[in-house]
C-alpha cells in the first residue's frame, strides 16, 4: 500500500548475504585480511542496525519516541549471558575437578559455580533468577518473554493513561534508569556493576577458536537482521503500516475511525521491544561483556540519534544511520587517530568526536528532511534528471 | 420517525463552568439537523459527549432502537457502532494519499492482525471510487492528502466518515474556510447524504444553515433554547437576544 518497490527487502537480503560472504572470505581464506575483532565489530553493528529498525518502527512510523529500547536490548544480552556464563563456568569447574580422585557431588558443583560467578560480589549462593541458567532453550524463550512482558506491563500502564509525546519519552527513560540502577546493585543477582563477562566463549565449543566463532556470529547476525528487516517491511507495507503512520500524525482521527489506538501502540511497542532484545542477545556474545552501563538512558538516546541521522520513517534510513554513525564512532573513539595540537587547542578525538556527532546531528536534521536516506534520494533524483 | 440518538438529562462542567446543563435532546433517522448557538453554548461539547471524547458527569446517551448506553464506552467503540465524527480543523492523514486515507477508513475488521493481513479487494476499490466521486476527489486519489486545498481536505474527512458506513454523522463547522462555491457543494452533499443517514451539523454561518433547510436546534448556556425551522427560531425573541441579534 505504501507503494514501495516490492523487491526492496530481497535486495536487502542479497546485499547482506554478499557482504557477509566477502567478510568471511576476507577473514578466513585470505588469512586474516580482516581481524577477528573487526569481524565482531561488523556483527555487532548489524545488531545495532536491528535495534535501529525496532526504534524506527515504534518512533519513525508510530511516533512513540521510546528511550527504553536499548534497555530491552541489554536485557536480551543479560538473558543469553546468564546461560553462557553459567554453562561455561560449569565446564571449568568440572574440568578442574576431573584431576581430583573423588568426583564432585551435584551440590558441590553448584557451590563451586556459585563461588566462581558470585565471588566478585561477595556471595556464593546462586540466586533464584538463575534457576533455568543451565537450559539454553528456556533462556532463548526468556529473551522473548521477559522483555516482551516488561514492555507489555509498562506499555499498558502508559498508553492506557494516554501518556503521549515528551511525557512518554520521559517515562520510558525513567524505566530505563530504574532498571539500570537496579542492576548496579550487588544483590540484584546479576553481579552488580561487574555485569556478566566471558560471553565470547561458547559452552561446549571450547575447542573452536574465536575467529571461527566470530564468523558464525556474523552469519547469525546477518540472518537476524534480514528477518527483522523483512518483518518490519511487511508491517510498514500493510494497512497496519498506514495506521501506524496515522497514529503518529493524527491519533484522534484513527481513534474516531473505530480503531483501538491504545492496543495498536501497545502491540507495536511489545513487538519492537522483542526485536531489540533479540538483537541484544546476539550483540553481547560478540562484545563479550554486558553490564548495567549498557542500560543507561544515554544508550537509547544514541539509538534515537542514529535513527534520525539515517532518516526516520524509512527502514533503510535507520539501518544506514546505525551502521554509519556507530562505525565512525568506534573509529574515532578507538584511539587509533593521532591527536592534533592546533595552536592552544588540543584536539583529542575521543572527546571531540561527541562534538562532531552533535554538530552533524543538528546540521543533518536542519538541512535534510529525511536524514542521510533523504540526502541519497535527492542525489539520485538529481542524477536521473540530468 | 424513530429516535436514533437520545441525550437524556446530560450535565458536564469544566472547573465549575457548566458547559452542558441537564440537556435533553434527540435526533431521528434519517434526519438532517443543525445546531447553532453563541460561543460557549456547548455545541462542540455535546458532540464530544456523543462521540465519547468527553465523559458526562451525569445523564445518559442512548443509541439506536435497542437504546445502547454510550456514556461508558470509549471513542473507538462508539465509532464502531456507527457514529462518525468530523472535527472543526480537518483531521486527515496528511502524509498519505487520498486513496490510502479512504482505505484505512473503510468498514472492516479493526484488529491489529486483521490490519497486518489486510488485502485490498476489487470490490473495495470500487467502493473507494464511489466515495471519491461523492466527495469530488476522483482525479486526486493518488495525491498526498496534505497537498489538497482546505475545502478538499474537509471533503476528504467527510469521505472518510462515509467509508465507515455510519448511521450518524457529527459534523463540526464544515463550511469554515470554504469558498462560496465549495459551500454550496457542501450543502448539496449533506442534503443528499441525509436521505439515508442522520447528520448533525454545527455551524455559525446562517446562510449555510438556511440553505440546509432542516430543523434547527438553538443551544444557549448548555441547554436547548429553541427548536424548529430556521424561520421559526429566528423569530423567537430569546434567540434573537442571545445570538442572532448581536
Amino acid at each position: 500500500m505504501n507503494f514501495i518497490k516490492r523487491n526492496q527487502s530481497l535486495n536487502f537480503v542479497i546485499f547482506f548475504f554478499l557482504f557477509s560472504l566477502v567478510v568471511t572470505i576476507a577473514s578466513e581464506l585470505a588469512m586474516g585480511l580482516f581481524s577477528t575483532s573487526f569481524v565482531k565489530v561488523l556483527g555487532k553493528t548489524m545488531m545495532l542496525c536491528l535495534a535501529a529498525i525496532a526504534l524506527d518502527l515504534v518512533w519513525g512510523y508510530c511516533g512513540i519516541l521510546s528511550l527504553g529500547h536499548m534497555a530491552f536490548f541489554a536485557l536480551g544480552g543479560y538473558l543469553i549471558g546468564m546461560w553462557l556464563m553459567y554453562e561455561r563456568t560449569k565446564e571449568i569447574v568440572i574440568s578442574a575437578a576431573s584431576e581430583q580422585l573423588i568426583p564432585l557431588t551435584p551440590e558441590e558443583t553448584k557451590e563451586a559455580i556459585g563461588n566462581q560467578i558470585f565471588g566478585v560480589v561477595g556471595g556464593s549462593d546462586i540466586p533464584i533468577i538463575w534457576i533455568f541458567a543451565d537450559s539454553l532453550i528456556i533462556h532463548l524463550l526468556l529473551i522473548v518473554i521477559i522483555p516482551g512482558l516488561l514492555a507489555l506491563v509498562f506499555g499498558w500502564l502508559a498508553f492506557r493513561s494516554r501518556v503521549t509525546g515528551v511525557y512518554l519519552s520521559i517515562l520510558t527513560q525513567a524505566m530505563t534508569l530504574a532498571l539500570s540502577l537496579y542492576l548496579f546493585q550487588n544483590d540484584s543477582g546479576l553481579r552488580g556493576n561487574n555485569g556478566l563477562s566471558g560471553l565470547q566463549n561458547i559452552p561446549g565449543y571450547g575447542n573452536i577458536t574465536q575467529d571461527v566463532i566470530s564468523v558464525i556470529f556474523l552469519w547469525l547476525s546477518t540472518f537476524a537482521l534480514c528477518c527483522g528487516f523483512y518483518l518490519a517491511s511487511i508491517i510498514t507495507k500493510s494497512k497496519l503500516g498506514n495506521l501506524l503512520v496515522g497514529i503518529r500524525d493524527d491519533e484522534a482521527r484513527v481513534r474516531f475511525l473505530g480503531y483501538n489506538v491504545e492496543l495498536y501502540k501497545l502491540l507495536i511497542f511489545v513487538v519492537t521491544a522483542i526485536m531489540a532484545a533479540v538483537a541484544g542477545s546476539l550483540y553481547y556474545p560478540q562484545a563479550g561483556i554486558v553490564n548495567p552501563t549498557e542500560l543507561a538512558p544515554i544508550a537509547s538516546i544514541y539509538l534515537a540519534v542514529w535513527v534520525s541521522i539515517g532518516g526516520r520513517g524509512k527502514l533503510i534510513g535507520a539501518v544506514l544511520g546505525a551502521a554509519f554513525v556507530s562505525l565512525i564512532s568506534s573509529f574515532f573513539t578507538s584511539g587509533q587517530i593521532p591527536n592534533i595540537d592546533f595552536w592552544i587547542i588540543n584536539i583529542n578525538w575521543v572527546d571531540w568526536w561527541l562534538i562532531i556527532l552533535g554538530l552533524s546531528f543538528v546540521s543533518i536534521t536542519l538541512t535534510t528532511q529525511n536524514g542521510l536516506f533523504g540526502l541519497i534520494e535527492k542525489v539520485k533524483e538529481r542524477v536521473i534528471n540530468k | 420517525m424513530n429516535d436514533l440518538l437520545e441525550v437524556r438529562n446530560i450535565s458536564v462542567s469544566f472547573d465549575g463552568f457548566k458547559a452542558i446543563n441537564s440537556l435533553s435532546w434527540s435526533i431521528g433517522y434519517p434526519e438532517l439537523r443543525a445546531i447553532i448557538g453563541p460561543n460557549g453554548a456547548g455545541k462542540t461539547t455535546l458532540m464530544d459527549i456523543i462521540s465519547g471524547k468527553t465523559k458526562a458527569d451525569s445523564g445518559k446517551v442512548l443509541w439506536d432502537e435497542v437504546a445502547i448506553p454510550l456514556t461508558q464506552k470509549s471513542e473507538y467503540q462508539i465509532a464502531k457502532l456507527g457514529i462518525g465524527r468530523k472535527f472543526q480543523r480537518p483531521t486527515i492523514f496528511e502524509e498519505q494519499s487520498v486513496e490510502e486515507n479512504i482505505i484505512v477508513s473503510l468498514k472492516n475488521k479493526r484488529g491489529f492482525f486483521a490490519a497486518l493481513t489486510y488485502k485490498y479487494t476489487d470490490q473495495e476499490k470500487f467502493r473507494v471510487g464511489e466515495i471519491a466521486s461523492t466527495i469530488k476527489l476522483t482525479s486526486l486519489l493518488s495525491k498526498k492528502a496534505g497537498e489538497l486545498s482546505h475545502g478538499q481536505k474537509q471533503w476528504l474527512e467527510i469521505g472518510m466518515l462515509l467509508s465507515q458506513d455510519p448511521k450518524l454523522l457529527l459534523i463540526d463547522e464544515p463550511a469554515a474556510g470554504m469558498t462560496t462555491k465549495e459551500r454550496n457543494m457542501t450543502v448539496q452533499l449533506l442534503r443528499d447524504l441525509s436521505k439515508t443517514k442522520s447528520i448533525i451539523v454545527v455551524e455559525h454561518d446562517m446562510d449555510f444553515i438556511r440553505n440546509l433547510g432542516c430543523r434547527v436546534t438553538v443551544l444557549h448556556e448548555g441547554s436547548v433554547l429553541a427548536e424548529g425551522s430556521i424561520d421559526h427560531v429566528s423569530k423567537n425573541k430569546e434567540v434573537v437576544e442571545v445570538y442572532l441579534g448581536r
